[in-house]
């Protein structure tokens, strides 16, 4: 058997199978960066916090714009090279769609990587400062944790989870110990015996809890067992007519049955539980944390008051609660690189609230030490500057924008240290009008000079902190659209690359034999690349540009 | 595909049973696979079915013993389905329902199998495609049924999804990879790259491997149905990915695309997330799909009863050329009436306005669909065979579904009728005794082709009659508990609500007159699925003890799929195939015999006239 049309065209549709299937195929990509891109509108649309604007590396996009276009440009003289039957021509031009598609994603990884370790705090009046924590390599709460001196640990048994576990027993090193005895009604052929399990003081371990799971999950398969039955009986005793006459007539629905059930159910369980026929074993695992420090990841779970020396709970996402004393739970920046006030002033502009009275009033430009003192530095010469921006641009009629007023990015550090704080009528065009800095430093990074002139060591108390995040999805939904799309069309490129990839590297057998087919085979593969350069030309100007 | 000394090798069973890339064992592989689907999907609704008629008793021995005791325990309280659990599997059966169910029987099994033979094609374009096509669509229905044995459980937020609440659902577990809500989602950008694959193959197929002289109009019905289809497959579906994939990425990497601002739950107070993102959004996406999805279930349902009808009435399909393109406004008109699903978010009139609109117009091709098939019978010689009483029961029943629709689609009965059980119970009669009615005329009628024996007809109608009856004991009640404001996810069905005949509680009196209905469904359920039993009986037995066929075209049938051998070997067709005419010549007077097959060579003196289209 042989499937027609695989290199040759039908007559009356002039085209080949593959050819139909990569244009159907496109068009439900069209359709899948089309919801995309809608969801990207919707999102802007109604964004109810400031949308960045400009705020990802503008060169780099720009050079990967260039290369996608380069590459498309050579995937087509691959394919030239293969319907001229010119083998070199096709493998030159394949490396280089290849190799483009390979500084495409270096590119991307960079852009990434910085995005993962810049870190943003939203303070509870919608402040935000951002900038790096610094934190060790094998640190795995990322320098952002909820600290606790732990008075009491309480497990879940059925849910603790392994790697909090762990984490827990490394950093308390024996010294959370159980706090009552861990007593089990069991059931061994047809005797109930009671036993403790756990003495009173046994120290933690992964034993303990999974012994403790055990027990606990065959009890409460035993008993559930048990009630269902009684449930059952209680159901037949009271639809049995000699015993409940008086509830002829009444339906299953009526108060009168539910209710009469309920009490022959609630006796059989007292009856059942006076003959101890219910096994026992608690859900939860009590131990006393004599004082133990712990550092837990804020990804975990909660914490209740996370103000020093104030009595808190830590929740974690499995149930267990440790309470105790709160410790230093403070977000640790290193250095803070910008300071926006713009989610600040777009809430009290909605409420009518004065928006310069209630940033002079922000925690952030309370902070406390050296870099407390540096914001407030470079924040009071922002306000000299921004006079002068005004008074300028009004000459043309113009007016500052959000961006000019509230947010001072670190370009703006940079230039106010240069000018020693002081911002007069001569200088303060040096500070330029244009907040982003210029392209270079896209490829180029910051400098120590540069660092030098940021607040450092800033610790900004956690209670005061409504919201943090990296500049991954979750920090807002620009983020999250930008990593989808992006990173859809990234995988996109892998996936093209692979595949034209395979056409280089394993294609000189198919030439050999059917030089046609890997002509058709490529193009294919090309039309597909080209959809992904489009996709680029549409993200470029949309994330980068808008 | 590519190497060709393949050809006439000899293939082991594993490659020709298994990863066979034969669309024919492809299809039964769908099949089969569906059919479990469905077996499951009904048994979740059993349950469900018994919590709502009876909510108070434990699940009765008959239904539970399928569970662990530990999952009892786990998941039941004293025996009883919790209202966790209830929405578990109620969303389950709706996911297990559509997405694994009915869209793999219909297209993925009807659409694999007879779609090839019906163009004369000795395979479809791409048979490799094909065979990933089931496997990924394997892969994510275990993906999403696995999460039963989860600590989290499945998925528990409807067969929709919708955020916040599908979002908050599970969040509560260290590890969202393996919660219920994350699987259900991947397995559906699994399934939906399944039917990618599917799609693209059978447009491919269809526009660039007919036979000679398989020109347009010439196409069988069914063959339209599936091309129609595989478009709303195509560019539906992509939509749904995006929402899934935000939905994963919202679950996995903490953005909040569909959580609003300031989101509070009694369990964790303010939710700690950016907020900021669109609930609506995620409806607009969902629906995009969500709509032209129906018209997925149904057309091959429809392209099943189509094809049955001719060959059972002796006469051609009544406005053939109507049908053909009744459908495809139809499937043009399914993109654009996705928000008739939301008319309760509180859109504006205007849009309300032009999707009212947009939803009463797709009922004219609908209707012409099913008028042309109604006006096929008129006048007909009917034979009464197995297909054609289960073809002849699809036509009232969609009509039922396709009618008690008609008032959802004007905004104000809408908003009162809006997640009540009227909606179950009008789309539950196009889905059930409608389209899964028409499949299982097209197992009937194909099933001679697919193992060359027919199945048992007592058994047939032991399973045709009961399920009739019973089916509309469990729909029709529905509607009216839907109209007396019955909400479609009370799992206890009304008990909350319910007083004594004392009250003067109006709703709870209204609840009163209304929640016996819930015990005749119920009952009306399990003899349903009594009903099925000798079903499959019948499918399994009749695979070996069932009648052999006389000849390859048991029904006398005009369509190629009867010129193969039977079952059709690799590659279809023992002749050169070539079509001569339309897909539903009977009775033609000038013929002897009263079908004239799409293959057969006319005599030379007829040559003039009919062979002039050939190429």
């Amino acid at each position: 058997m042989e499937i027609p049309y695989i290199v040759n065209a039908r007559k009356d549709t002039g085209l080949n199978n593959s050819k139909i299937a990569i244009w159907l195929f496109l068009a439900s990509e069209v359709m899948l960066f089309g919801g995309l891109f809608s969801s990207y509108i919707f999102l802007r649309i109604y964004a109810d916090y400031p949308w960045p604007e400009r705020a990802l590396p503008v060169l780099p996009g720009l050079i990967n714009t260039f290369i996608l276009i380069l590459s498309s440009v050579t995937v087509v003289f691959a394919w030239a090279g293969l319907k001229l039957r010119k083998w070199n021509m096709f493998v030159v031009n394949m490396s280089i769609t290849i190799v483009c598609a390979a500084v495409f994603m270096v590119f991307k990884a960079r852009e990434y990587n910085a995005k993962f370790h810049h870190h943003a705090s939203q303070t509870e009046d919608y402040g935000w400062v951002e900038g790096h924590l610094h934190y060790e390599k094998e640190d795995t709460s990322h320098g952002n944790f909820y600290a606790i001196a732990a008075d009491q640990v309480n497990f879940s048994v059925s849910s603790t989870t392994p790697n909090y576990l762990n984490a827990i027993l490394a950093q308390t090193e024996g010294k959370l110990t159980l706090a009552a005895d861990y007593k089990v009604r069991e059931i061994s052929g047809d005797q109930f015996t009671e036993s403790v399990l756990f003495k009173k003081g046994t120290q933690l371990s992964a034993e303990v809890i999974a012994g403790a799971k055990a027990h606990f999950i065959t009890a409460r398969t035993h008993n559930q067992d048990l009630r269902t039955q009684l449930l059952k009986d209680a159901w037949a005793t009271v639809r049995d007519v000699s015993k409940h006459p008086e509830l002829v007539g009444f339906k299953d629905f009526d108060s009168k049955v539910k209710n009469a059930v309920a009490e022959v159910h609630s006796a059989l369980v007292k009856q059942a539980e006076a003959n101890n026929e219910f096994l026992l074993a608690a859900g939860n695992m009590v131990f006393d944390g004599n004082g133990a420090e712990l550092q837990l990841n804020s990804g975990w779970g909660r914490i209740s008051d996370a103000k020093k020396g104030d009595s808190s709970n830590v929740t974690l996402l499995d149930s267990t609660v440790i309470s105790g004393t709160a410790g230093d739970s403070s977000l640790h920046y290193g250095y803070i690189d910008a300071l926006d006030f713009r989610h600040l002033v777009m809430k009290a502009e909605t409420k009518g609230l004065n928006a310069e009275e209630l940033i002079e009033k922000s925690p952030i430009l309370h902070l406390h030490g050296e870099g407390g003192d540096k914001i407030r530095k470079i924040w009071k010469t922002h306000k000299q500057w921004r006079e002068f921006l005004a008074a300028d641009l009004a000459q043309h009629d113009r007016f500052p924008t959000h961006v000019d007023l509230y947010r001072v990015t670190w370009h703006q550090m940079v230039a106010y240290a240069a000018l020693d704080y002081k911002v007069t009528a001569e200088n303060w065009n040096q500070v330029k009008d244009d907040h982003q800095p210029s392209m270079v430093y896209d490829i180029t990074g910051i400098t120590k000079e540069h660092k030098a002139t940021f607040p450092k060591e800033v610790h900004v108390p956690r209670e005061l902190v409504r919201f943090d995040s990296v500049f991954s999805p979750k920090m807002n939904n620009y983020y999250a659209i930008y990593f989808t799309i992006t990173g859809l069309h990234g995988l996109h490129v892998i996936g093209g690359a692979i595949v034209l990839g395979y056409y280089l590297f394993f294609g000189r057998k198919m030439y050999n034999s059917n030089p046609e087919w890997l002509a058709n085979r490529v193009e294919v593969g090309g039309l597909f690349w080209h959809f992904v350069d489009l996709v680029w030309i549409l993200v470029f100007p949309v994330f980068y540009l808008m | 595909m590519s190497d060709h000394d393949h050809d006439d090798h000899n293939p082991g069973f594993v490659q020709k049973y298994i990863f066979s890339t034969d669309h024919k064992i492809i299809g039964i592989q769908y099949g089969l696979t569906a059919l479990l689907f469905l077996l499951l999907g009904f048994f979740l609704m059993m349950v469900m079915r018994w919590s709502i008629a009876y909510p108070n008793e434990p699940l009765p021995e008959w239904l539970s013993w399928i569970f662990t005791d530990t999952w009892k325990g786990r998941w039941l309280t004293d025996g009883k389905v919790t209202g966790e659990t209830y929405n578990m599997f109620g969303a389950m059966h709706g996911t297990i329902m559509v997405f694994l169910g009915v869209v793999p029987l219909g297209f993925g099994a009807f659409g694999n199998y007879v779609t090839p033979l019906q163009i004369g094609a000795p395979d479809m374009a791409f048979p490799k495609l094909n065979m990933a096509s089931y496997w990924t669509y394997l892969i994510g229905g275990l993906m999403m049924c696995g999460s039963f044995f989860l600590e989290s459980g499945t998925a528990k937020s409807g067969w929709t999804n919708y955020p916040p609440l599908s979002a908050i659902a599970d969040s509560q577990h260290p590890d969202q990879f393996f919660t219920g809500q994350t699987q259900w989602l991947l397995g559906l950008v699994m399934l939906i790259s399944s039917s990618l694959l599917g799609s693209v193959n059978f447009i491919t197929t269809i526009i660039n491997l007919r036979a000679k002289g398989m020109t347009w109009l010439r196409m069988p019905f069914f063959v339209w149905a599936m091309l129609v289809t595989g478009f709303l497959l195509l560019l539906a579906f992509p939509p749904l990915e995006v929402a899934g994939i935000m939905q994963v990425v919202d679950r996995l990497f903490g953005s909040s695309f569909f959580q609003p601002s300031g989101l509070y739950t009694s369990a964790t107070g303010v939710i700690e997330q950016a907020g900021g993102g669109s609930p609506l959004l995620y409806q607009h996406l969902f629906w995009f799909l969500g709509h032209p999805e129906v018209y997925v279930l149904l057309l091959p349902a429809i392209a099943c009863v189509a094809e049955i009808i001719p060959t059972n009435t002796r006469k051609p399909l009544w406005g053939y050329k109507s049908m053909v393109f009744a459908v495809m406004v139809l499937g043009f008109l399914s993109f654009i009436v996705w928000a008739h699903h939301m008319y309760i978010t509180g859109m504006s009139s205007s849009i309300s306005t032009f999707f009212q609109v947009t939803t009463v117009l797709i009922s004219i091709p609908s209707v012409i669909l099913i008028t042309s098939m109604l006006i096929s019978l008129w006048g007909g010689s009917i034979r009464f065979t197995m297909p054609m009483i289960w073809a002849c029961a699809f036509l009232p029943m969609f009509g039922i579904g396709g009618l008690t629709g008609l008032p959802l689609a004007f905004n104000l009965v809408g908003l009162h009728l809006h997640d009540t059980y009227y909606v179950i119970g009008h789309f539950h009669y196009v889905v059930a005794p409608g389209i899964l009615f028409g499949l299982f005329a097209g197992i009937y009628y194909w099933y001679p082709k697919m193992f060359g024996r027919h199945m048992n007809t007592f058994l047939g109608h032991l399973h045709f009659w009961p399920s009739l009856v019973a089916i509309n004991f469990v729909f029709f009640p529905m509607l009216m508990q839907g109209m007396a404001g019955f909400h479609r996810r009370w799992y206890n069905g009304g008990d909350a609500y319910v007083v004594d005949a004392d009250s003067a509680n109006v709703f709870g009196q209204i609840v009163r007159d209304n929640i016996e209905l819930n015990s005749v469904m119920s009952i009306a359920v399990f003899v349903l699925a009594a009903a099925q039993l000798p079903f499959i009986i019948n499918l399994f037995t009749a695979w070996f003890a069932g009648k052999k066929v006389k000849n390859d075209n048991p029904w006398d049938a005009t369509t190629l799929e009867w010129a193969t051998p039977t079952p059709p070997g690799h590659g279809n067709f023992t002749f050169d195939v070539a079509v001569y005419r339309g897909p539903y010549e009977y009775s033609r007077p000038d013929r002897e015999e009263d079908f004239y097959p799409q293959w057969e060579e006319p005599a030379k003196k007829a040559e003039s006239s009919d062979n002039k289209d050939a190429k």
